[in-house]
Order: structure tokens, then C-alpha cells, then sequence
């Protein structure tokens, strides 16, 4: 997979490039937003993650100028403003996802696997092994079984599922779901998970969600990806 | 010059210049007055003296009135008379000669003034003429020489006046230099104290209560105000020093370990660094609510608010916090109105203020198999969000406290609390126009009232 990153300061730059290698991706450096612009308009990517303080031409106009051109690249937004207001100007920008500095490696390269996959048609049915979700009547089954899931639980088993056998992140899940645009850190996340899980599990042998110590959890039967 | 440039000098320079200028005002309406009131008994002593001889003449004829102006001529301080027949010619008199006006046929009968001089002086006289029978007209006149006299004196005196104006003046100005700079003086010794760095130091008041004084009470008690804000932060300091210190110790001891482990050939457990991972979480999520906080108390950026429905918000936040709270063995009581309440808010900021409340309620205020209620309630001009537990709660009197930033209650500092989420509760709120209060709940418990402005 091949990134853009537009960043200008070459320490943070060469960290992010060293953790992506680890994930195979290949990733093309520009250090300000008018190089970023070019390279973006000669090359092919399959996303960019651009930094929002840049001089000459920052992220929110590097990815306004993108938009204009009707280019829709995935872009993740990262930014020392963590503010949660500042995420929505972003947004509001056109950038398909935000990232507040510091990161964690795994929650970038989580987001990124989502935004470069994003392109998943609306279907009413999404399927993970034996477990069967109905967008429409928004129910589960497993192996035929129902299962009596709260609508919040629904809502986390289909992004899940939406993104089965990728790692999906307790932030992810937080503002996918719960609309929620921090982390508390807390283990709210986890209560949620765990509750699901014996809805999900009770009664089969294989569990279906696995979870990723200190990153997030991946719903992942092993036969669906 | 020195004197000049100063403010005294220069009050005292204007005001002398002023009461220099009034005094001399004064003095000539004095002395145009007094001249008037002696030129108004001239006139008259001249009238009645008219009188007197016309009488005479039109009694006794014009030998007997010729015989009495030679007579009464002669006396010192006698008026001045100037007999004349029709044509002119001087018939009678006590001068040698008078301005060929007086003479003439043509003199009016009005008061005229002219100087008249003679071998030994020069005078001032006043007088008018008198019609008599048969064509003659007799001239009365006398000295008004008291205006050029009472002019002088006036002169003299003013110069006098103005000469201790001047001296008083003065005086009064190195008075007035002496007590400004010396009450000044203290100010100026206080401030270079306090700028050496003893911030303790006060200016001393006279307790004259006037203008000084206010300054200087002001002035004292901004500095009382400044030493507090330095204690504060220094507090502040020194709970980021010792909330950071303890993590940062802590991974640098397991970077240790794994580094020994490392030398030894050992391998490296996954456990150590996730423990690493999380205790620089920990130092990351202090500093961002260090910067929350700041950045939401300087409202340097403008508040991205729209219009967003607190039922809406408040049900998110339960939804994600009730199995939380459940699993802590308590139940979450949920009030809300059953239309949308809706208000501008920046959404995200009164989320993050409400998961705030709700960790602290979990960490310190839940117990277990008690009961967390939140509750939506709409007034006229406010809407609230209130969350209650029935934990101790917190006295009234530490309730100030909380609001401060690391003002958690226990002073060990054993907790794992920052004692940011409050203050930045707080601090989201009066960025809205709201406000954050605390109360005891009844029985017992702390309720923490989010009160925000209806659009």
C-alpha cells in the first residue's frame, strides 16, 4: 500500500515511516504542503496522512485544494492540537479522519487499513463466518441462532463486522459508535466489549472477537477475511 | 528646569500664573469702582455748587455772583471757575487761562475733562458749563487728579501682590514637590523591592485616607492578588513535577529491567513493555488535560458550537457509561424530557465534560449497589444536567477546592486522580456561559450541576 506523508518536521516524519515499514506500507515524504499537493497530483496513492501545522500550505489547505480538485484520496489528519473542536474543523476541511498527537503506532495504522478500505458498497447483509448481521432489520444471528443484542451492541458488532479481520481501536469504536470524539481512557471500551462477547460467544466453542493487547480487538473467526 | 518638567513645578507654575492674572483682574475693578464713586461726588459737589451760585445770581444779580466767585476762587482746594460773557469773553475766574473750548460758544453743556498746567503743576479737571441769563455760561470744574493718584497706588500695590504671589508661590510648590515625591518616594522603594524579588513587601499607608492612599491600597492589595496566582502556580508546578515523576520513574526503571534482561540473553516480556506503553499514557493524558484546560481557560480559539439537542448527548454519554457503571454493582437512573432540548454547544467539549463527571463519580463517589442518576431539567433560561450519587460526597466546604486544578481531596497524593477533570469541567462550562456548581444530594452524595444558557 502506498502512503503520502505530508510532514514537516523530519523527526516525527522518519518515526512514522519506521512503524509503517513494519506493516508493509510504502510511504513517499513531502515536508510541506505545496510539495504534498504535487506529488499527490503527478503520483498514485492509496492514502495520505497529512500534518496540520505545515508552513507555506498547512493540512486544512492542502486537503481543501485536493477537494476542489475532486480528488476523494483517503486522508487522515494529524495534528499536536488535540482539542476535540479542532477535529471537527478537520473534518469539516475534508479530511476522512483525525488523528491528535502523540499516537500510538497500532491506532494509526488501524485507521489507515479502514480508510483505504472504506469503498465497502452499502449492503443490507454483512457476514463473518458463521455470524450473519441485517443491516435493515438490525439483527444478529449466529449460525441461525438470534441473538438479543442491545442497539449499541449491534452498532459495534457491525462496524466490526464491517471491518472484520482488521484491527479495530477503543477510539475507533468510541466515536464510530458512540459518536464520542475522545478517548477517556478508561476501560468504558472494554465493559462494552466484554458484555457483547458473552452475548456473541455464549453457547459456541469459537470466539469470534480476539483482542489485540494494548491496541483493540479484531473480529476474526479466522475464515472471513 | 528640572522643576519645570516636573508636575509640581508645572501645577505650580500654572496655578501661580492664574492667581497673578486674577489679582490683577481684581485690583483694576477695584480701582475702575473707586474712581467712579469719587468722579460720581465730583459731579455732584459741582452740581450743588452750581446750584448755589445760580441762586445767588438770580437773587442778587450778576455783581453779587462776580464778587463771590472772586472770593471763594481764592480759597485752597476751591473749585475751578471760568465766568464768561456772551461773547466769549472771560468775566470772572481763578485760572490764567482755559482750553479755547471752554470759551468758545460752541462748548457743550456736558461734563468734559482736561489737563490743565500752570507754572508749578500739571492737573486733571473735570467740570461742566453752566448756562446763565442773557447768554453768559460759568464753567465749575475741580481736580480729578485722585484717578491717576488711585491708578498708582493700585499700581503699586499690584506689583506688591504679585511679588508675594510669586514667593508664596514658590514656597508653595517646593512645599507641594516635597510631600508628592516624598509619598511617591515610598511607592517607587516598594516596587524596585519588589522587583528585586521580595514580593512580600507593601507600601506603607498614611492612613490619611486620601489619593495616596487608594493608590497605594490598590496597589497592595494587586500585589496580595499576584502573591496568590504565584503560590497557585508554583503549586501547580510542583503536582505536575510529582505526577509526572512517578510514571517517568517508574518506565525508567522497566526500561532498566528490559535492558538487563537484554544483556542477560533473556527475553523480553510482552507484559513489561505494554506496563511501559500504558505508564506514558498515562504522562500523555496529563499533559493533554494540562492543555485542555489551559486552551479552554485563555478561550484563545473561538468556540465551535452549533445547535445540538442535550437529550441526544446526555442518552450517548449513558449509553456508553451504563454498563460502567453496572458492572461497578451500581444502576443508572436516567431523567430526561421527552421533546429535544436544543441548545448551541460544542458538542464534543460537553461530552468530554460529562464522561469527566461520570469517571470521577465511578473512581470516588459510586457505591456499590447505590445509584448514579442523571438528569436533564429544563428552566426558563437555563438548561441543567445534573449528576448525582450517593457515595460521602464532598463537604461544602472543600467544594471550591476540587474546582482547582490538582485539587483532589486526599493530600497524600495516593490516588490515581489528576484533579484536572473537575476544573476542566468547569472550565468547559463557563466557555459555553454556563456554569458548574456542586451540591450535597440528600441523603448524602455529591451532585455536580452543569448549568447551561438556553439559545
Amino acid at each position: 500500500m502506498h502512503i503520502l506523508l505530508a510532514e514537516d518536521d523530519p523527526r516525527t516524519a522518519q518515526s512514522v515511516m519506521d512503524g509503517l515499514a513494519l506493516y508493509d506500507f510504502s510511504v513517499t515524504h513531502a515536508v510541506n504542503g505545496v510539495r504534498a499537493l504535487e506529488l499527490l497530483r503527478s503520483d498514485t496513492f492509496d492514502a495520505a496522512i497529512v500534518d496540520r501545522m505545515m508552513p507555506e500550505l498547512d493540512g486544512i489547505g492542502l486537503i481543501e485544494s485536493l477537494r476542489r480538485e475532486n480528488n476523494t484520496l483517503p486522508v487522515l489528519m494529524l495534528s499536536a492540537l488535540g482539542e476535540v473542536d479542532d477535529r471537527v474543523s478537520g473534518l469539516r476541511a475534508g479530511a476522512d479522519d483525525y488523528l491528535a498527537k502523540p499516537f500510538a503506532l497500532d491506532e494509526l495504522v488501524a485507521r489507515l487499513e479502514v480508510l483505504v478500505r472504506r469503498a465497502v458498497p452499502a449492503t443490507t447483509q454483512v457476514t463473518c463466518g458463521d455470524l450473519l448481521l441485517d443491516v435493515r432489520s438490525r439483527t444478529a444471528q449466529r449460525q441461525g441462532q438470534k441473538l438479543d443484542l442491545l442497539p449499541r451492541e449491534f452498532n459495534m458488532l457491525l462496524y466490526m463486522a464491517e471491518n472484520k479481520g482488521r484491527l479495530v481501536t477503543r477510539a475507533m469504536l468510541l466515536e464510530k459508535v458512540f459518536h464520542i470524539q475522545f478517548d477517556p481512557k478508561t476501560n468504558v471500551i472494554d465493559v462494552h466489549m466484554s458484555r457483547l462477547r458473552a452475548k456473541l460467544d455464549k453457547g459456541f466453542s469459537q470466539p469470534l472477537i480476539r483482542t489485540v493487547r494494548g491496541a483493540g480487538f479484531i473480529l476474526d473467526d479466522g475464515t472471513c477475511v | 528646569m528640572r522643576l519645570i518638567r516636573s508636575i509640581t513645578g508645572q501645577t505650580t507654575l500654572i496655578y501661580t500664573g492664574l492667581f497673578m492674572v486674577s489679582v490683577a483682574v481684581l485690583f483694576s475693578l477695584l480701582w475702575w469702582q473707586s474712581s467712579n464713586v469719587m468722579r460720581a461726588e465730583l459731579d455732584r459737589r459741582v452740581e450743588r455748587e452750581s446750584q448755589r451760585l445760580m441762586a445767588l445770581y438770580q437773587n442778587q444779580g450778576l455783581a453779587a455772583l462776580r464778587s463771590e466767585i472772586d472770593s471763594i476762587g481764592r480759597d485752597p482746594g476751591a473749585a475751578i471757575y471760568w465766568l464768561v460773557d456772551a461773547g466769549g469773553v472771560k468775566l470772572n475766574g481763578n485760572l490764567d487761562r482755559v482750553p479755547a473750548l471752554i470759551s468758545s460758544r460752541d462748548f457743550p453743556d456736558d461734563w468734559i475733562e482736561f489737563d490743565y498746567l500752570d507754572a508749578t503743576q500739571q492737573e486733571m479737571i473735570r467740570g461742566r458749563k453752566f448756562a446763565l441769563p442773557d447768554n453768559m455760561s460759568l464753567f465749575i470744574g475741580r481736580s480729578s487728579a485722585f484717578q491717576s493718584q488711585l491708578g498708582a497706588v493700585f499700581g503699586r500695590l499690584l506689583v506688591v501682590a504679585i511679588l508675594v504671589i510669586i514667593g508664596l508661590g514658590l514656597l508653595g510648590g517646593r512645599w507641594l514637590a516635597y510631600n508628592i515625591d516624598r509619598r511617591l518616594d515610598h511607592v517607587n522603594k516598594t516596587i524596585a523591592e519588589i522587583m528585586a524579588g521580595d514580593l512580600a513587601q507593601r507600601i506603607p499607608l498614611t492612613g490619611q485616607d486620601d489619593a495616596f492612599d487608594h493608590v497605594a491600597d490598590h496597589f497592595n492589595r494587586m500585589l496580595d492578588r499576584i502573591a496568590e496566582l504565584i503560590s497557585a502556580m508554583r503549586d501547580v508546578s510542583d503536582n505536575i513535577a510529582h505526577d509526572l515523576r512517578t510514571p517517568l520513574n517508574r518506565i525508567k526503571n522497566r526500561v532498566e529491567i528490559i535492558a538487563k534482561r537484554q544483556a542477560d540473553g533473556k527475553a523480553i516480556e510482552q507484559d513489561e513493555i505494554t506496563s511501559i506503553l500504558g505508564d506514558i499514557d498515562d504522562v500523555i493524558i496529563t499533559f493533554n488535560a494540562l492543555l485542555s484546560l489551559s486552551r479552554m481557560e485563555s478561550g484563545a480559539t473561538p468556540l465551535a458550537a452549533e445547535p445540538s439537542d442535550l437529550v441526544a448527548l446526555v442518552r450517548d454519554v449513558a449509553d456508553l457509561y451504563e454498563p460502567l457503571i453496572e458492572e461497578s454493582g451500581a444502576t443508572l437512573h436516567l431523567e430526561l424530557p421527552d421533546a429535544p432540548a436544543s441548545a448551541v454547544v460544542s458538542a464534543p467539549l460537553l461530552v468530554q465534560a460529562m464522561t469527566n463527571i461520570l469517571d470521577n463519580a465511578l473512581k470516588y463517589g459510586l457505591r456499590p449497589a447505590g445509584t448514579m442518576r442523571m438528569r436533564l431539567t429544563e428552566f426558563p433560561n437555563a438548561y441543567e444536567i445534573c449528576f448525582s450519587d450517593d457515595g460521602e460526597g464532598i463537604a461544602a466546604s472543600a467544594h471550591e477546592r476540587v474546582l482547582r486544578r490538582f485539587g483532589r481531596l486526599d493530600t497524600a497524593r495516593t490516588s490515581t486522580g489528576m484533579g484536572l477533570g473537575l476544573p476542566l469541567v468547569h472550565a468547559i462550562a463557563a466557555r459555553h456561559g454556563g456554569s458548574l456548581r456542586l451540591e450535597q444530594s440528600e441523603p448524602h452524595g455529591l451532585s455536580v450541576i452543569i448549568a447551561l444558557p438556553r439559545a
